[in-house]
């Protein structure tokens, strides 16, 4: 914030910066983004059963 | 510009953190889009820097990567060169990736201020133009004091930069590997400058700054440098000064933006009380957009106007305009087989 000032008015503040007002706002993100999850292939041996599967007596 | 690492050595190391976002980079960082300019980026580092101690470390520690340079912002703790990439998303991408290596903000971080930096030298004009057109068309309006333009080099015995918001190279390393549109349309593989910049000091900056300043300086050099956008970057220069005109603001043009070889004593300062000017114009213009928002339909023209849209308004209109007109252009020729 800065302090401008004339003899005989007022000391206003005027903020170091300002938004421009004709911008379009976007989200601002405070925080940078999370570190990328590294992927890990899913075990191929394992068998995934599901109840719409045993209904069909199928597995996959 | 001088940065003692190679740019795949810090590609490889962001990709530690961020493997994808780096991986992308790596492949594409000199990947051209529309045929602007390629970017180069300088952090410098108003606190202690300790957020970058182990992205310097990872690049062969501070004697190697940041001694090499005298060139910094006068309060700064460090100045890191990044290595320049081929288009604005890139330079952004980059950004980015260091965010999430150094885990904390770059962009719109008070504490470190950013150096665009833009291939070719531009004219006095056109450098003041380049600097009115970043301030008019940032997402933030900001106010300066002559310490927020002092560099190490201000008032250095060979290459003085004076206290300017636009700044010369000091003849440094120049990367030309970077493809440029001649004025027939075709990509040559290398820029036709075998030395030279101009940079823009940001501060505290955004997305939308990168892409902007990335907008103007292309459409300013290529008007100068007889580049492919050349017609376009003329037609630029009318229309902004005449924004400039309408707003009795042209003088500010006359000014020294950048500090040239034959600078006289007084020239800062004559730069600094016309750079308040336009802060203060732009300042007065922001409050009145606010007002005649705040009254009801059909009211605003009680609202004393200098202009009926504003400069600010007028000026994102510009480089929208401009914008748009450079990427239909691309895309014809493109579809027309005529260009890379």
């Amino acid at each position: 914030m800065m302090r401008a000032h004339q003899p005989g008015s007022q000391p206003i503040d005027v903020p170091e910066t300002i938004p421009n007002p004709v911008v379009p706002r976007t989200v601002p993100s405070p925080e940078p983004r999370p570190t990328e999850p590294i992927k890990v292939p899913a075990p191929q041996h394992l068998l995934c059963f599901s109840f719409s599967c045993l209904a069909r007596d199928e597995v996959r | 510009m001088s940065y003692a690492y190679r740019s795949q050595d810090l590609f490889s190391l962001l990709q530690t953190k961020a493997p994808v976002a780096g991986a992308a980079l790596a492949a594409n960082f000199r990947r051209n889009e529309y045929g602007l300019l390629s970017v180069g980026l300088k952090i410098h580092c108003l606190d202690n820097g300790e957020k970058f101690k182990g992205l310097i470390e990872g690049l062969g520690g501070a004697s190697r990567i940041l001694e090499v340079n005298y060139f910094k912002d006068a309060r700064a703790s460090l100045c890191l060169v990044l290595p320049p990439v081929g288009s604005a998303t890139s330079a952004i991408h980059l950004i980015e990736c260091i965010e999430q290596y150094i885990g904390s903000p770059v962009l719109a971080n008070k504490q470190i201020q950013l150096q665009l930096c833009s291939p070719g030298r531009l004219s006095a004009r056109a450098s003041a133009l380049l600097g009115v057109a970043f301030y008019l068309g940032s997402d933030t309006l900001r106010r300066y004091t002559q310490a927020d333009l002092r560099t190490t080099f201000e008032s250095s015995f060979n290459h003085p930069r004076g206290i300017r918001l636009v700044l010369y190279d000091a003849e440094g390393d120049f990367d030309r590997n970077f493809t440029w549109w001649n004025y027939c349309g075709a990509a040559e593989p290398e820029l036709p400058f075998v030395n030279g910049r101009t940079d823009l000091l940001i501060g505290s900056g955004s997305r939308l700054d990168i892409e902007n300043i990335n907008l103007v300086a292309t459409l300013l050099i290529h008007s100068e440098y007889d580049g492919y956008w050349s017609g376009l970057g003329q037609e630029f220069r009318a229309e902004m000064e005449l924004i400039l005109k309408h707003h009795i603001l042209v003088g500010l043009l006359d000014v020294p933006w950048v500090r040239q070889s034959w600078a006289q004593f007084g020239d800062d300062d004559r730069f600094f009380a016309a750079l308040q000017e336009l802060v203060a114009y732009a300042y007065g213009e922001s409050t009145r957009v606010k007002q005649r928002r705040l009254l009801p339909f059909g009211m605003w023209r009680n609202v004393q106007a200098r202009s009926p849209n504003g400069i600010l308004e007028e000026v994102q209109r510009l480089l929208f305009k401009y914008r748009k007109a450079i990427e239909r252009q691309s895309r014809l020729l493109t579809h027309a087989g005529e260009s890379p």
